[in-house]
């Protein structure tokens, strides 16, 4: 059938099919991570499904998801969270074989508590294995955000805070990389493209040695696109912005004083005057022209909070 | 003219409970705690593992009230995946297959990671594996919000 007003029938059909049919699918379509789909791809989805449908064999059916498949996952951001997780724990696996764990359990667990009170005040707090944090034994002043939940602080950076507040918002952006997907961002789509074509061609059989192989030169490829963009080149300015203005969120949310952030890019500045242009300062924006980003979306967004002296004071106890 | 926008308004609820009443839903995460309130100091009611399917009753904001195995509670959208349609006969008369499911989830896996530490001598998974770890339970996360003073602002997100 092509064009006119059958077209416009098999459509109409397709997308009543679509709703009757409610929910049960094949394809996840990833409410929580995902940027809304466009009309036009939930169009198509719904011819697709709609052809589904009428299929009389399973056959045919499976013939039609290779189709759907091929046709929805094109990037980053159809990634499910499962994907992220295991793209997660290589990145992480990468930094961990450039930076050693600080053998401290107490400042460790501080750490990881400080962190879920922010991950659960955040877009998206559930991720495939939950969040994770870990502090590096590097004098260096850097952090890190691998996908899914792996983050990263130096000993550097740590020690660079003055309150929980400070080291509240540090955490606080780099959560915000990884709700805000700026990790995996930095995969060249021809990597995605070319795993999701074999994954689609092959869903319902064992891949094959040659086809697993493939697959993980993809992967291999996107673990190598993202330490280049984080470790060596650091995100887009943008991207910093960004996720400096979900760090205030995140910090009102959870209770603390949103000003945490502003704070520490204050102290950051004073030591960038001095600094070897290596790691934080290197990867980040000017702390100048952030404090101001900060400091207007607070006040635009109204969040304004506290800082307790008895955070401080526990802060200063285990630092 | 405020009687039509309450009408309006009317319409647009039942159409949104209608659309909710009976959607299904897979969790997306290995575990998921289902809460009494739409909040994650809520007490968890129940667990639901990775591709468990869930009933969704209502949504509010990023929550999801959903029922499995006749408890009900809410789970955060973040832990789960819509559906939208049967690819095989079978599964256009009586639902979506495990096969389908594994399919849906099929990409970078274990299995990759497994070939891909075979070429990655510079990547360290033992201690991603330590790292994975760390965690924090739900008490002792209560007690450094209650001790450090820390109350959720803003809605429920």
């Amino acid at each position: 059938m092509s064009g006119g007003q059958g077209c416009r029938g098999h459509l109409a059909a397709a997308l009543m099919l679509a709703v009757l049919a409610g929910c049960s699918a094949a394809e996840f379509k990833d409410i929580g991570h995902k940027a809304a789909r466009t009309g036009e791809t939930i169009a198509d989805q719904a011819a697709v499904q709609g052809s589904a449908l009428a299929a009389d064999t399973a056959a045919h059916g499976k013939a039609v998801a290779k189709t759907t498949t091929k046709a929805l996952r094109k990037g980053f951001a159809d990634l499910t969270p499962q994907e992220e997780y295991y793209i997660g724990r290589a990145v992480a696996a990468r930094i961990l074989g450039i930076y050693r764990p600080a053998e401290d359990p107490e400042a460790t667990r501080y750490l990881n508590a400080v962190g879920l009170a922010l991950a659960q005040a955040s877009s998206g707090p559930e991720t495939f294995d939950g969040w994770h944090f870990m502090l590096l034994d590097s004098d260096e002043v850097n952090a890190f955000a691998a996908p899914g939940g792996f983050i990263f602080v130096t000993r550097g950076l740590y020690q660079s805070c003055r309150t929980e507040e400070q080291l509240a918002a540090v955490v606080a952006h780099e959560v915000g990389h990884v709700t805000l997907r700026h990790g995996l961002a930095a995969i060249k789509t021809s990597r995605l493209t070319e795993a999701f074509a074999i994954i689609g061609t092959e869903a319902v059989k064992e891949f094959t040695g040659a086809d697993l192989a493939r697959i993980t030169a993809a992967f291999a490829g996107t673990i190598d696109d993202i330490i280049d963009q984080m470790v060596s080149l650091g995100y887009s300015q943008r991207q910093e912005y960004a996720a400096d203005a979900e760090s205030g969120r995140i910090a009102w949310r959870a209770g603390y004083n949103p000003a945490g952030l502003a704070e520490f890019l204050g102290t950051l500045q004073a030591k960038a005057v001095k600094a070897d242009k290596k790691g934080f300062f290197s990867t980040h924006p000017p702390a100048a022209d952030r404090l101001a980003k900060v400091e207007t979306l607070l006040a635009a967004e109204k969040l304004v909070g506290e800082t307790d002296p008895v955070r401080t004071a526990r802060f200063s106890k285990i630092r | 003219m405020r009687l039509l926008l309450a009408a309006c308004l009317a319409v647009l609820l039942a159409a949104a409970t209608a659309l909710a009443a009976g959607e299904t839903v897979f969790v997306t995460v290995k575990k998921v705690s289902i809460r009494k309130d739409r909040q994650f100091y809520a007490p968890v009611v129940a667990e639901a593992a990775f591709r468990e399917r869930l009933t969704v009753l209502a949504r509010e904001k990023d929550w999801a009230r959903v029922r499995l195995n006749g408890v009900e509670g809410w789970v955060h959208v973040s832990a789960t995946a819509a559906t939208a349609v049967s690819v095989s006969a079978k599964d256009a008369a009586g639902g979506i297959s495990q096969d389908d499911v594994a399919f849906a989830s099929k990409g970078f896996d274990g299995a990759v990671e497994r070939e891909y530490r075979k070429g990655a001598p510079q990547a360290d998974f033992a201690d991603v594996d330590r790292m994975e770890l760390l965690t924090v339970s739900e008490k002792t996360l209560a007690d450094f919000r209650r001790a450090g003073h820390l109350s959720t602002r803003g809605d429920k997100r």
